[in-house]
C-alpha cells in the first residue's frame, strides 16, 4: 500500500518532466501523448490527466499549442515546447539527473 | 439515437460535470480549454471503440481510465507549490508533492472566494483556518430542511443520500463521497464553511445532540443558488453505532432534551446489592432487538403463554448494537441509549443491570433486571423484564442453511416484487405498486453478479452461495425458494436505511427466467420461443443484436421493423412486425399479405363486427373493423393480423417459436436497404451555435418537424468545429427532399448536406457510426 502511494505521488511528482521531455523531441496532440505514454513502463497516467499539465504548462508559457486540421474528426490540438520551455526543461533535467546522482550516492552511502 | 449512444452521451455529460464541478474553484484561465480538450478526448475514445464493444462496461473504463475528476483541479493547481514562497522547500519532496498541492489547492481557493483577488494573487495559507473538531471522515445519515427538524431516531429524508460521506483533511481540503458510484470530490474548506459551490460557500456547525455529535453541512444546490431558496443540510456523524433506528418519531425530542419522566412506577418489593459496572466488551449473544412480554419478580416466574404482569410494559425493547450500545425504548416513545458489557447493561439512571438469555420452547428470552434509582437506593431486589428476541431475519437465517446450490442460482433472475418480509410474498399477487428500482439479477459461474436498474445502469459484483458483496458493510443475503414450480430468489435490498440506521432490509422478488446472458455461447442454439423462461430480454439481444431502445417490457428494432414484447416476469410474451419486414410466416403471409390470402390461410372470419376500438379484441376468428382498419385474432395459431385498406399492417405472434425469424435472414430490412440503394444522408446542425449540446437534444428537434410518411433512420452526430453536426439516414428521393423542405424551414436546424450512399458507403456508415 505505502508502495502504491509511493509511486503514484511520484508519478504525479514528475508528469512536467516527463510531458516536456516528449514535447520537446516533436510536437505532441492530447490524445497521442497518452498513447506514446502508455507504451513506456511506469510512466502510464490516468488519460484525463494531462490536459490540467498541459493547461498549466501553457499558461506558464512553457509549452504552446495550434491547430492542424484532421482526415478522422475535428481540428486537433497539437502542443510544442516553447524557447523558454526548452530552457526550463534543460535545468529540470540537470537537476533530474543531480537528484538521480544524490539518490545513488545514499544508496551506496557515499557521503564523501 | 440509439440506446448505446444515449448511453454513452449520458456517461459522458456525467463525467465532463464532475470535472467541471472540480475545475469550479480553481480560478485558471485555462480550465474550460481542459474540459474541451477532455471532451474531444473522450469522442475520440468513443470513436474508437467497435460498434461491438460500444456499452456500459467499456465506457465505465474510459472513464476509469481517464481518472477521478478531482484530479484535474489538484494537477491544474500545481503551480501554486512553485510560486508559494514558504514552500519552495518542499517542492524537491516529490514523494509529498500531491500532499501539498492539495493544501495549496484549500488555500488558494479560500483566498480566491473570500477575498475576490485577481488570479495572480499569491496564496497566502494563513488564511485557511484549522478546526480540530471537524477533522475526520463523517457518513452522512440524513438530509434535512433545517438543523432543528434533525431528529437522531428518525430518518427525515426517505430516499438514499446523494451525499455518502464527507473527510476533512487537516490540509485544508474535504474529501466528498458522492452517490452510489462512490464518487470522490475534493472541496476546500475552513472553519466553519466549505467552498462546495462558487457562488456560495456551505456552512457547517457541529451539534452535541444527546450523548452523539452530529454535523450539519448545507447543502449549496441550484436551489439555493441561483433561486436564493434557503439550503437543506446534510446530517452526518463521526459515530454511526451510535445512531438509533426504528423508533417512533416522537421521541426525537425527547432525545435531544432528555426527559425527566421516572420509571420508577414499577413496584419495588425488595432490596438487591448495587452492581458496579464493568469495562464493555462485545457480547455477540445479546446483539439484535428484544420485544418485552413480561415483568415477573423472579425469572423462573416467566410462563411464555401466560403474562405475570397485567398491567401495561413501561419498557418496550432493547436494542444491543455492537460493540456496547443498548437503546432503551419505552411505551411513551423515550428512547434512551446506554453501554453494556456481557452480562450487564447500564439503566438510563446509571445504574448497572443484569441480564441474562434463556432458551425456553425453541425462542430466546432475555432476562434483564429492572434496577430503577429506588431499587439501586434501597438495595431493593429488582423484578425482571423479560424479553423476546425479535424473530431472526429468515434471510440471514437462510444464508446459513440455504440448500441452494451453484447451480440453482446461476443464471437469470428478473424482479417480481418488493416486499418487507418473504412471508408477505405471494407469486399471484403484486405487493409493491410501485416500479422496481432493481430490475434484474444475472449470477454468472465465474462468481461475479450483474445487477440490472431501471434507469439501464448495470453494475457488477461477486457473490457467494447464499450471499452477494455489494460494497456495503455487510452482505446481502439470499435464499431461493419454490412456488408452483418456479424459483423464486428472496434478495435483501440492503440500503443506507439497512447500514446506517440499523434497519431490517426488504426483499427484492426475483423470478429465475433463464440462463446467463455470459453463458449466451452455450444457449446460442436455442430458438426464440415465446413463453420460454430463458427468452428474457438479454436473450433476444444476444440473438438478435442490441435494441435500438430498450423500454421496461419492450425490446425495440426499428431497423428490423419488430418490437419484442415481455411479460412482467421479463420473459417474451409477444413479437411484433411492422411495415417494412421482408420475413414471413410459414404459410407464407408476410406484411406485404392481403386479408384475403390471410383468411385462406388461417381460416374465414366467423363474422365481422364494426368497433370503435380494436385492441383487446381476441375472440378467436372474428374480424373486428374501425374504418378501413381492421383486426383478426387467431387464438389457436397464437397470430394477430392488422389490416389496413385490406393489406397486413401488422403480425402480432404471441405463441410459440418465431417463425419469422427462422424463416427470414437475420437484419432482413437493413440487407434491403442497403441493396437498394436508396438510402441518402442528410447532415445538419443547430442554427444558432451549439444551441444543442447532445445528440439527443438536436436529435428531439429534428423530430419536431419530422415529416409525416418519411422513414427516417440511424441517426449519429459527430463534432465539427466544435459544432455538434447529426446525421440520419433518409428512405428515398421524396423522403430527402421532405427532410430537406423541413429542415430549410426549421427556425432552430439548419441543413448542411444530403447525399446518396452506395452500398458500400451505407455498410461503411453502419460500422463507423459516421459519415465522412
Amino acid at each position: 500500500m505505502y508502495i502504491d502511494n509511493w509511486q503514484t505521488q511520484l508519478r504525479k511528482g514528475l508528469l512536467d518532466i516527463v510531458i516536456m521531455n516528449l514535447l520537446s523531441h516533436e510536437p505532441y496532440h492530447g490524445y497521442e501523448m497518452v498513447q506514446q505514454l502508455k507504451k513506456i513502463q511506469g510512466l502510464t497516467m490516468r488519460e484525463g490527466n494531462i490536459y490540467p499539465i498541459l493547461a498549466r504548462l501553457e499558461q506558464d508559457g512553457l509549452i504552446e499549442s495550434y491547430t492542424e486540421s484532421s482526415s478522422d474528426g475535428p481540428p486537433r490540438k497539437y502542443f510544442r515546447l516553447t524557447p523558454a520551455g526548452r530552457n526550463i526543461l534543460n535545468q529540470m533535467n540537470s537537476h533530474w539527473q543531480q537528484m538521480i546522482d544524490s539518490i545513488h550516492h545514499v544508496k551506496k552511502g557515499d557521503f564523501e | 439515437m440509439k440506446s448505446e449512444q444515449l448511453q454513452w452521451e449520458e456517461v459522458k455529460e456525467n463525467y465532463l460535470k464532475l470535472i467541471q464541478q472540480a475545475l469550479a474553484f480553481v480560478e485558471h484561465p485555462r480550465r474550460t480549454e481542459i474540459l474541451n480538450n477532455v471532451k474531444e478526448h473522450l469522442e475520440r475514445k468513443y470513436a474508437e471503440l467497435p460498434p461491438d464493444k460500444r456499452r456500459w462496461e467499456s465506457y465505465q473504463q474510459i472513464i476509469t481510465e481517464m481518472g477521478p475528476p478531482a484530479d484535474y483541479a489538484t494537477l491544474l493547481c500545481d503551480d501554486i507549490i512553485r510560486t508559494g514562497q514558504s514552500r519552495t522547500g518542499l517542492y524537491t519532496l516529490l514523494g509529498g508533492l500531491i500532499f501539498i498541492a492539495l493544501l495549496a489547492v484549500g488555500a488558494f481557493l479560500i483566498i480566491g472566494i473570500d477575498t475576490e483577488q485577481p488570479q495572480t494573487a499569491k496564496p497566502q495559507t494563513s488564511l485557511f483556518v484549522l478546526d480540530p473538531n471537524v477533522l475526520g471522515k463523517w457518513v452522512a445519515i440524513d438530509f434535512v430542511d433545517t438543523i432543528e427538524i434533525f431528529n437522531p431516531v428518525r430518518k427525515s429524508w426517505q430516499n438514499s443520500l446523494y451525499l455518502k460521506s464527507v473527510d476533512f483533511k487537516k490540509q485544508g481540503v474535504v474529501e466528498y463521497c458522492i452517490d452510489e458510484n462512490q464518487q470522490k470530490v475534493v472541496h476546500p474548506w475552513t472553519k466553519g464553511k466549505v467552498y462546495q459551490n462558487a457562488a456560495k460557500p456551505s456552512d457547517y456547525v457541529i451539534k452535541t445532540i444527546g450523548s452523539n455529535t452530529y454535523l450539519f453541512i448545507e447543502w449549496i444546490s441550484g436551489d439555493p443558488t441561483f433561486r436564493e431558496e434557503k439550503p437543506c443540510y446534510y446530517a452526518l456523524t463521526q459515530n454511526i453505532e451510535k445512531v438509533p433506528f426504528n423508533i417512533a418519531a416522537s421521541a426525537a425530542k425527547e432525545i435531544q432534551a432528555p426527559a425527566k419522566e421516572s420509571v420508577s412506577e414499577i413496584p419495588v418489593e425488595t432490596q438487591r446489592p448495587m452492581v458496579l459496572p464493568i469495562p464493555s466488551v462485545q457480547q455477540p449473544a445479546v446483539l439484535g432487538k428484544w420485544i418485552a412480554v413480561d415483568y415477573v419478580r423472579k425469572a423462573d416466574d416467566f410462563v411464555p403463554t401466560l403474562r405475570q404482569w397485567q398491567k401495561t410494559l413501561i419498557l418496550r425493547e432493547l436494542q444491543f448494537i455492537a460493540p456496547a450500545t443498548v437503546y432503551w425504548s419505552f411505551n411513551n416513545n423515550i428512547v434512551k441509549q446506554t453501554s453494556f458489557t456481557e452480562s450487564t447493561a447500564e439503566t438510563i439512571n446509571g445504574q448497572s443491570a443484569q441480564y441474562t438469555i434463556k432458551m425456553i420452547d425453541g425462542q430466546e428470552y432475555l432476562f434483564i433486571e429492572w434496577v430503577t434509582q429506588g431499587v439501586a437506593q434501597q438495595e431493593q431486589v429488582p423484578w425482571y423484564y423479560v424479553l423476546k428476541r425479535e424473530r431472526l431475519d429468515s434471510a440471514a437465517q437462510a444464508a446459513g442453511q440455504s440448500s441452494a446450490g451453484k447451480s440453482d442460482v446461476l443464471g437469470q433472475w428478473v424482479c417480481v416484487d418488493f416486499v418487507k418480509t418473504m412471508d408477505e410474498f405471494d407469486p399471484g399477487r403484486k405487493s409493491w405498486r410501485g416500479s422496481f428500482y432493481l430490475t434484474g439479477l444475472d449470477f454468472q459461474n465465474n462468481n461475479q453478479v450483474w445487477f440490472s436498474f431501471s434507469n439501464n445502469n448495470r453494475f457488477q459484483h461477486s457473490w457467494a452461495p447464499g450471499k452477494v458483496e455489494t460494497g456495503e458493510s455487510r452482505p446481502a443475503l439470499y435464499t431461493i425458494k419454490n412456488f408452483d414450480g418456479s424459483s423464486y430468489m428472496f434478495f435483501e435490498w440492503i440500503s443506507g436505511d439497512v447500514t446506517i440506521r440499523g434497519q431490517k432490509p426488504w426483499y427484492y422478488v426475483l423470478k429465475k427466467t433463464g440462463t446467463s446472458a455470459a453463458s449466451a455461447g452455450r444457449t446460442a442454439n436455442r430458438k426464440i420461443i415465446i413463453g420460454e423462461n430463458y427468452c428474457t430480454m438479454n436473450f433476444v439481444e444476444s440473438q438478435i443484436g442490441q435494441a435500438a431502445s430498450k423500454e421496461a417490457r419492450m425490446l425495440r428494432y426499428p431497423d428490423q421493423c419488430m418490437n419484442f414484447w415481455f411479460s412482467e416476469q421479463g420473459v417474451l410474451s409477444e413479437v411484433h412486425y411492422n411495415q417494412g419486414y421482408r420475413g414471413q410466416l410459414q404459410s407464407g403471409i408476410s406484411l406485404t399479405s392481403t386479408a384475403e390470402e390471410v383468411f385462406r390461410a388461417y381460416g374465414k372470419p366467423k363474422k365481422t363486427i364494426q368497433t370503435d376500438s380494436l385492441s383487446k379484441k381476441n375472440d378467436e376468428g372474428i374480424l373486428y373493423q374501425n374504418g378501413s382498419t381492421s383486426r383478426i385474432y387467431y387464438g389457436k395459431h397464437g397470430l394477430i393480423f392488422w389490416f389496413r385498406d385490406n393489406v397486413v399492417l401488422q403480425i402480432v405472434v404471441f405463441e410459440g417459436e418465431i417463425p419469422l425469424i427462422a424463416n427470414a435472414e437475420k437484419k432482413p430490412v437493413l440487407q434491403t436497404q442497403s441493396s437498394e440503394k436508396n438510402v441518402f444522408v442528410v447532415s445538419f446542425q443547430s442554427k444558432a451555435p451549439n444551441e444543442f449540446r447532445t445528440s439527443a437534444d438536436l436529435l428531439t428537434a429534428f423530430n419536431q418537424n419530422h415529416p409525416n410518411g418519411v422513414r427516417t433512420h440511424h441517426y449519429r452526430t459527430k463534432m465539427q468545429n466544435n459544432q455538434l453536426i447529426g446525421c440520419i439516414c433518409v428512405d428515398g428521393e421524396a423522403g430527402v427532399k421532405a427532410v430537406s423542405d423541413m429542415l430549410n424551414k426549421s427556425d432552430t436546424l439548419e441543413l448542411l448536406n444530403t447525399a446518396r450512399l452506395t452500398q458500400a458507403e451505407f455498410e461503411a456508415y453502419m460500422k463507423s457510426g459516421l459519415p465522412d
